[in-house]
């Protein structure tokens, strides 16, 4: 039983830190395209 | 944009439900094995979740097989994105199954880890997509990467079928599930078995497509803050 | 087809005479063999039983050790001297440019097999070689040569350069390997070369593969 809900754990936890791991880029790379955008657009204004 | 986004939503929402349902079948409704000792029946239900584990991530491995040859081809960013996607998503798939695998081998064997033809081969694939990564950490130029990566890729992919029919050709202690009917005696399915173990495939399989959409959709964002970054010469 | 020959000749002949030249390359691979045989003596004297156990271990991990540390340097010189570009621009097909290096690497690692059997024979105290056994040898070079030399060229055009071909490397080389292992220790128990046949078809199976790959690949390697 221990082994049932340790394997189902690890296999669990495996794919949540994956899509952890997606969603924690997104939110990085997005916040990181907006201020890039930003200062394209000042860039450009100038 | 925002449409994309939106099925993307959808897709997730759908890999949840598959993945409920999966949870459902495999601890609930499947029975239990009467073929092996009762100790080890709760710990049986692992199989349940760790070869859709193993399929999806061969699966991936061939998704980035081929996107890598198509990124030769074409020499278009989409594929690279999908085969750096899909690699990334069979190291995932292949950690989980690794790992179940060998719950379920402490109980089922007696060892956590046994040097058997099937679980040295798959680790060594563990270790060919590590390697393909540290490959595309060490080159800076991003066409340049992606071209080389595509060559490892294609090599890379040309042992996982020998590990997939290791089982077969070697002696080892690794059972084989599908397509061997002299083998149902000790670990073969029984029908209502055989639905669950389905369900809980179909469901990986779902939950693949939802994983490599999200992480694809990611990678379009990476190339876009890349392009940002050389266009301000950052 | 000549002139394909002609330039694959040329290739080798190149690296076979600045290699003839310098014997950097076999020097320390050689050298660094018989390291490996010492450094093996000293794990196993006291532990193993006997040491035909462990002859096909340490001959394969030896040969591939010291291989790999050959097939880094296949394509430093063309690189840091610029002179790949010169033989891109050879009008011919570019896998002949592979084919000269994976068979002047083959050479290398043959030549310290050649150097490395005997030294093993005296070592182990155990006469292992035979026919088979060279044949099995030279297969599984061959493989190990066909993936090195197109992964060398990989490695070279990365920032950590020779450091990472043994991580490119030895996971893919793993079946023939494997395989090579398995049927050097049949030859050690003396099974019937019948039953080594699956092992052989393994490697010859894995050597066609590579090369075909390699042959398809090659030109994305060396694209600028």
């Amino acid at each position: 039983m221990t082994y049932l809900a340790a394997a189902y754990g690890v296999i669990w936890l495996a794919l949540f830190l994956f899509v952890f791991s997606i969603f924690r880029r997104q939110t990085r790379i997005d916040a990181e395209i907006d201020a890039l955008e930003d200062a394209l657009e000042r860039l450009e204004r100038k | 944009m925002s449409l994309s986004r939106r099925l993307l939503q959808i897709l997730n929402f759908v890999a949840l439900i598959a993945m409920l349902i999966a949870l459902y079948m495999a601890l609930i409704q499947a029975p239990d094995a009467i073929n092996v000792d009762p100790s080890i029946r709760p710990a049986q239900r692992i199989i349940y979740f760790h070869v859709p584990s193993a399929w999806s991530s061969m699966l991936a491995f061939f998704v980035a097989f081929v996107a890598s040859i198509l990124y030769l081809v074409t020499k278009h960013v989409r594929w690279d994105i999908w085969a750096r996607s899909a690699a990334e998503l069979g190291i995932a798939f292949t950690v989980a199954a690794i790992i179940s695998g060998s719950l379920w081998a402490k109980p089922a064997w007696n060892t956590y880890w046994t040097w058997d033809p099937r679980l040295t081969t798959y680790t060594i694939v563990l270790l060919l997509y590590i390697a393909y990564f540290m490959l595309r950490g060490a080159i800076d130029e991003p066409s340049r990467r992606a071209r080389l990566a595509a060559v490892y890729g294609i090599f890379a992919f040309l042992s996982v079928p020998l590990t997939f029919m290791s089982i077969r050709w070697w002696n080892t202690i690794h059972p084989v599930i599908v397509d061997a009917p002299e083998n149902t005696s000790k670990f073969g399915l029984s029908p209502n078995m055989l639905t669950a173990f389905m369900v809980t495939n179909a469901a990986f399989v779902i939950l693949f497509v939802t994983l490599l959409a999200n992480r694809i959709s990611l990678g379009w964002a990476e190339e876009r803050m890349d392009a940002l970054k050389e266009r301000l010469n950052f | 087809m000549k002139r394909y020959l002609s330039v694959v000749w040329a290739v080798l002949w190149k690296d076979l005479r600045i290699e003839l030249r310098s014997k950097d390359i076999f020097t320390s691979m050689a050298v660094f063999a018989v390291l490996a045989v010492m450094i093996f003596n000293f794990a196993f004297e006291l532990r193993v039983p006997d040491k035909t156990v462990v002859i096909p271990g340490v001959l394969w991990v030896t040969i591939t050790f010291s291989g790999v540390l050959g097939l880094g340097r296949a394509f430093i010189s063309e690189k840091d001297r610029g002179s790949i570009a010169g033989l891109l621009l050879a009008p011919v097909d570019r896998s002949a440019i592979y084919f000269g290096k994976m068979l002047a690497s083959l050479i290398f690692i043959l030549v310290v097999e050649a150097f490395l059997l005997p030294l093993m024979v005296i070592f182990f105290n155990t006469n292992f070689i035979s026919l088979p056994l060279i044949l099995l040898l030279f297969l599984g070079t061959l493989g190990f040569a066909a993936v090195g030399t197109i992964f060398s060229g990989l490695a070279v055009n990365t920032r950590t350069r020779e450091i990472l071909l043994p991580v490119l490397l030895f996971p893919v080389m793993l079946p023939v390997l494997m395989a090579g292992i398995r049927a050097t220790i049949g030859f050690m128990e003396g099974d019937a070369l019948a039953d080594m046949m699956k092992w052989f078809n393994l490697i010859i199976f894995f050597d066609i593969l590579y090369i075909v790959v390699a042959y398809l690949t090659f030109d994305y390697v060396v694209e600028e």
